[in-house]
């Protein structure tokens, strides 16, 4: 009824122009086949660079480890040695510190029996000196 | 063995020297071997110590290098004759010179704060004792190999518990080479407040010791009930000699287990800065060590819930759980494995395996034993007893006879281990 109504009310050239005026704000039906096919077209390239990608990541994973050893080189042996180097020193130092303890132990030592020495010098030399009077 | 202080700039450095007869290698009091590293430690207290009286200054040092003296230590001033006889009557020491008066027990009593449940549940019984802490600092003499090891974080939280807290910073740990740096004796943990007596007008210091380390030979001293505990005891060589110094030790919670005061330290307002684990950051512990690991056991079973953990059973820190018992705290394994559902599908479930608890036979751990109680020293043992008894059923005679028989059947349990 309203089809009817707007058929018979609307003149032909406005419902023309009208209708020209709506269709310059769509995309024509031919634009919109090809703006698809491009999206299509894209995907299928776009997939294309996934298997690629993919199978780069799939090629990288299988050579990481004999990539990684003439990369790195002496690396893990330097840091192995380093560590070697740095426990070895430590174990050292601790010996060294021990050392010292057992060094004053023995100073102290010799320090007791000098002084006993020296008193029994003294007494020694006043004896001397008594007989020679 | 010579023993001399040196002050400077707030620090006290100890100095010591190997008598002839003496050598590296000492026996700390729970038995277990030491090694020297070297000869010299210091101690900073946060605040100035001021005039030490020489028998405090003896008794730090005698924390120190108790496990390397054999007959006598000379210390740089004379100590007070009770102070020498404790330490002969305690140890067969001669100490010298001999010379001053003993020292008067202060009024304060201060609570040697670790941060742990332990510690925090005698912080909460008596809320107005002012912590001293101590905190572990690098031995110049000895690079730290130890860095998983966070005292800055316990000390952190133990200052975020708004309490009045003091800390001492020492070094005193590295001077043992084996088996790893630590306290030389237990009681090297109180040197901050050994040091700060007579500026904090100290009468004694409280430690978080529970019925498993006072009375039933915890942690590697092991698995005996230990009414003469030479550690721990009142009446003990150590127990005498602080004593001596004018500075009795307390245990407010001697008499009840660590689950127990793990109960009164999650209830308490320092639950938040409670933390047991030594290696974890800032915000929380790590999870991975056996502590955490035997503290989690504990802290599912009062709270009635499944174990929250991701280590396994063939863990390195889970191993100890997967041999026959006994366990060092091994009351708390039993105490754990009898009330931990699904305790079949933890690491403890070998050990609840051998040990067949039941929540009856661990009933008594959730008890308080007065002879505990009774071993505090006044004033304080009148406010301790009052909190014990107004929150924990008194332990009967049957409690009171497993405590008492505790680890008498290891003998046994052993031979048939073979």
């Amino acid at each position: 009824m309203s089809r009817f109504l707007l058929r018979v009310l609307v003149p032909a050239k406005v419902r023309g122009a009208v209708r020209a005026w709506f269709d310059a704000r769509y995309v024509a039906l031919a634009d919109h086949r090809k703006d698809v096919r491009d999206a299509l077209w894209e995907v299928k390239s776009l997939r294309r660079e996934v298997v690629a990608l993919r199978n780069e990541v799939e090629r990288l994973r299988k050579e990481r480890r004999p990539a990684a050893a003439p990369a790195d080189g002496g690396m893990p042996a330097k840091v192995g040695e380093a560590r070697r180097l740095a426990e070895e020193t430590a174990a050292a130092a601790d010996r060294l510190l021990q050392s010292e303890v057992l060094i004053w132990q023995a100073v102290d030592r010799l320090e007791a029996r000098i002084e006993r020495l020296e008193r029994g010098d003294v007494t020694e030399g006043q004896r001397h000196a008594r007989e020679l009077a | 063995m010579r023993a001399s202080w040196r002050e400077a700039d707030g620090a006290w450095e100890l100095t010591f020297r190997l008598d002839p007869e003496e050598g590296l290698t000492g026996t700390v009091t729970d038995g277990q071997r030491v090694e020297l590293a070297t000869n010299s430690c210091r101690v900073r207290p946060a605040v100035p110590a001021g005039e030490v009286h020489p028998d405090l200054l003896a008794l730090l040092a005698w924390c120190v290098v108790a496990p390397w003296t054999r007959g006598r230590i000379v210390f740089d001033r004379p100590v007070s004759p009770r102070f020498a006889q404790a330490l002969h009557d305690g140890w067969g020491v001669e100490a010298g010179p001999v010379g001053g008066t003993p020292r008067e027990r202060g009024r304060t009593l201060a609570i040697s704060y670790s941060g742990g449940a332990d510690s925090a549940a005698v912080a909460a019984i008596l809320p107005d004792a002012p912590f001293v802490t101590f905190q572990r600092v690098a031995h110049p003499r000895r690079p730290n190999r130890w860095t998983h090891y966070r005292s800055d974080t316990l000390v952190r939280l133990a200052q975020a518990t708004g309490r009045d807290v003091t800390v001492a910073q020492s070094d005193l740990e590295f001077v043992l080479h084996y088996p790893r740096p630590g306290y030389p004796e237990h009681h090297a943990v109180m040197a901050g407040a050994i040091l700060l007596a007579d500026r904090m007008d100290l009468g004694g210091v409280a430690l978080g010791y529970e019925i498993g380390s006072r009375w039933l030979g915890g942690g590697r001293y092991l698995h005996r009930y230990t009414p003469d505990n030479p550690m721990w005891s009142g009446h003990g060589p150590w127990g005498t000699l602080f004593a001596a110094a004018g500075l009795p030790m307390v245990l407010p919670v001697a008499g009840i287990s660590e689950a127990m005061t793990m109960k009164i330290a999650l209830s308490s307002k320092l639950r938040d800065q409670v933390r047991w684990c030594l290696r974890g950051d800032a915000d929380s512990a790590c999870g991975r060590c056996g502590k955490c690991l035997y503290k989690e056991l504990i802290q599912a079973a009062i709270e009635g819930r499944p174990l929250r953990t991701e280590i396994t059973a063939d863990r390195p820190v889970a191993a100890k759980w997967q041999r026959r018992p006994p366990y060092g705290g091994q009351e708390m394994i039993e105490y754990g494995c009898a009330r931990v559902p699904g305790i079949e599908d933890t690491p403890f479930a070998k050990a609840a395996e051998y040990l067949k608890p039941t929540i009856e036979s661990t009933r008594w751990l959730e008890r308080v034993y007065p002879p505990a109680i009774e071993e505090i020293p006044e004033p304080w043992r009148e406010p301790v007893a009052r909190y014990m008894y107004a929150n924990f059923t008194v332990m009967d005679a049957d409690d009171r006879r497993r405590v008492e028989t505790w680890g008498m059947d290891a003998g046994a349990e052993g031979a048939d281990a073979g």
